[in-house]
């Protein structure tokens, strides 16, 4: 077995070469199940690290998409052997960028960081209506309703699938954390959304929170 | 520029031996007005 | 006279004083709204009149009766639908809402950087053009006849649209400098934003750093001619530079791949008479010193950041804008808007070297109240004198 500091260390300096040689070590010895979720717990360790360093200003926006994508070769790599009696998922998101908004950087990380935190993540892409959302909510029924948004306009999409939300009854339900450049504590306020952040590790912090 | 597709009016002189001397300075400036065009439409679209 | 063009001259001094390093009468206005705020207060369809643009000067004119600014505040959008359209163009796309939008896309392979480096403007050609618009990759015969219409379409739009906000300037009154005249980018910028895409050149920048580097050089000098603009050398010119990685990268990344090239785009530009209009994008706070480096008059157009720090570093070699939150001006009083505006004017006007603008552009108008907006403006004109 590796030494999991180690692993979770190299993620938290985003040391891909390093991450990936271990990884792929660690499968070719063809270890248990079990063993492989120590090491999937030791990248998302390696991940809060990543969190850490970002709030510290140590780490950039662009470490952060770094980190999404190390993170999913991560996985990739030790997919083999985690096994389908996938570990139990802390809680569940709903998440997507709001209609007539097509960025998507941010709601992507954001996705990787929470699924790395154990989040089963419904991501329902780009530019997305809030019938869209409801629907979703009301299928899969997650604890949290995750919207993204760079433009302004943003705002006011939030906004109506907050309203559309309630008319469907589903408001109570959820927590609804807000995204994106935009987003204050006014515009938080003003929309209905429980929560907002510009930093997609907080972001995570705050869902975890929340299914706690 | 080292390309292909961008010609200085010099590097297109040099190719064209055959155009007259006289005529060379009011084609410069249309013909190469052209290029510059093409160039900057080109460069728009990657910005 | 007539008092159009009396005002032209008056607001032209303006900015000339400023470009001149003189204290000009008055803080210059110099704020521009998009084509979206301008058709969504004329009240008209966002989609339809995009595609529509002969019928913008209504529109446009509205805009010069009910805003004060110096300079035209009409801006003809970069984004016409038009071209992007017939080139079946992925990386500009009308979303649900009629907003052109910019999704992350990339023409360059990791694998092909080396062909980039060896001439970058032939793999753009090739290469990248037809990935980023579809509509080219197909066979010669037809990409040639897509090429030709849109190329066709892009300055038929562009010279019409600038003879509309021309006449309009007339006939206001507007300085004719001051405003953008041509559009380059930082080197690192090019090479990210659609070549690599903001998510593979964080990757890349790990993997391949020389490659990345390399490729910053080999682009330099056609992002030089791209800024210059199509007039003889002037102080009162602005090639528009939008900066947009630095502040999402590690400061060694940024010493590496960002400031040597694009100091060197700055300076080249600035050596042949031609001074720089950069928008500094998001907080640049940890860079200040760096762009103090830059050739002296450099504009710089400011997003975030601490106003006093950029005034005392900056303020008396380059020329600065911005810093004003747009935000406020949906959020705030009447008064908290104006006090902003006196706030920033008393900290960023001593000394002249500054133009007024807001952090960012307006793209809509139920983004901003528009009374506020109307009473900063008014504000700047009427109590900004020196």
């Amino acid at each position: 077995m590796m030494d999991l500091n180690v692993l979770t260390q190299a993620i938290g300096d985003l040391e891909e070469g390093t991450v990936l040689d271990m990884l792929n070590a660690f499968v070719a010895a063809n270890p248990s199940e079990e063993e492989a979720q120590k090491v999937v717990g030791a990248c998302q360790q390696g991940m809060a690290l990543v969190g850490d360093l970002f709030d510290k200003g140590e780490y950039f926006v662009g470490d952060l998409i770094f980190a999404g994508e190390l993170l999913t070769n991560a996985i990739d790599v030790l997919k083999p052997v985690i096994g389908s009696g996938d570990a139990a998922k802390v809680g569940s998101i709903v998440l997507g960028t709001v209609e007539g908004d097509l960025h998507d950087i941010g709601k992507n990380i954001f996705k990787s960081m929470s699924e790395a935190a154990g989040f089963e993540v419904y991501d329902l892409g780009i530019d997305v209506s809030a019938s869209a959302f409801v629907e979703k909510v009301k299928e899969v029924q997650p604890q949290v309703v995750g919207m993204s948004g760079v433009l302004t306009l943003a705002l006011d999409a939030m906004k109506n699938v907050v309203e559309e939300l309630h008319k469907a009854g589903l408001r109570d339900k959820v927590k609804i954390v807000i995204g994106g450049n935009p987003v204050t504590k006014e515009a938080c306020e003003q929309i209905g959304a429980d929560a907002f952040t510009t930093n997609a590790a907080e972001g995570v912090k705050i869902c975890q929170g929340w299914v706690s | 520029m080292n390309t292909q597709y961008y010609k200085t009016w010099e590097e297109y002189m040099a190719e064209h031996p055959e155009i007259d001397e006289r005529l060379a300075p009011v084609m410069a400036p249309k013909m190469q007005g052209y290029e510059e065009m093409m160039f900057a439409f080109v460069m728009m679209l990657l910005m | 006279m007539t008092d159009a063009k009396a005002l032209q001259q008056e607001r032209t001094k303006l900015f000339e004083d400023v470009y001149d390093g003189k204290i000009p009468k008055r803080v210059p206005i110099n704020v521009g709204l998009t084509l979206e705020f301008a058709i969504q207060y004329a009240g008209k369809d966002l989609a339809e009149m995009q595609w529509n643009t002969a019928a913008l000067e209504e529109v446009f004119e509205k805009l010069c009766q009910d805003f004060f600014t110096d300079t035209n505040p009409a801006g003809i959008s970069l984004r016409n639908p038009l071209h992007y359209k017939l080139l079946g163009a992925r990386n500009f796309v009308m979303s649900s809402s009629g907003f052109m939008q910019h999704p992350e896309v990339h023409g360059l392979e990791a694998d092909e950087y080396d062909a980039f480096i060896a001439s970058p403007y032939d793999c753009i050609m090739e290469k990248i053009l037809p990935r980023i618009y579809t509509e080219l990759n197909t066979n010669p015969v037809q990409r040639s006849i897509v090429f030709a219409k849109a190329f066709k379409a892009y300055w038929d739009e562009l010279i019409s649209g600038g003879m509309m906000t021309q006449k309009l300037t007339d006939k206001y009154g507007y300085s004719p400098i001051g405003g953008i005249e041509v559009l380059t980018e930082a080197p690192f910028d090019f090479v990210a934003d659609q070549l690599r895409g903001f998510k593979n050149i964080t990757g890349d920048i790990r993997r391949y750093p020389d490659k990345v580097a390399a490729a910053c050089e080999a682009v330099t000098p056609i992002m030089i001619k791209a800024g210059i603009p199509p007039h003889p050398p002037s102080p009162y010119g602005n090639t528009f530079i939008p900066l947009h990685m630095a502040p999402f990268i590690r400061d060694k990344d940024f010493e590496k791949f960002y400031w040597p090239t694009f100091k060197k785009l700055v300076d080249e530009l600035a050596a042949m008479g031609y001074p720089s209009m950069l928008f500094v994008e998001h907080d640049w706070m940890r860079y200040i010193d760096y762009l103090y480096e830059l050739p002296e008059n450099t504009r710089m157009w400011f997003e975030y950041g601490d106003p006093k720090l950029v005034k005392e570093k900056l303020g008396k070699k380059h020329i600065i804008m911005g810093f004003y939150p747009i935000t406020l001006l949906k959020t705030g009083t009447k008064e908290q808007c104006i006090d902003k505006a006196k706030e920033l004017i008393d900290i960023l006007a001593p000394g002249g070297k500054y133009i007024f603008n807001f952090d960012k552009g307006i793209i809509t108008t139920d983004s901003v109240n528009i009374e506020n907006l109307q009473a900063v403006l008014e504000y700047v004109a009427k109590n900004a004198d020196y």
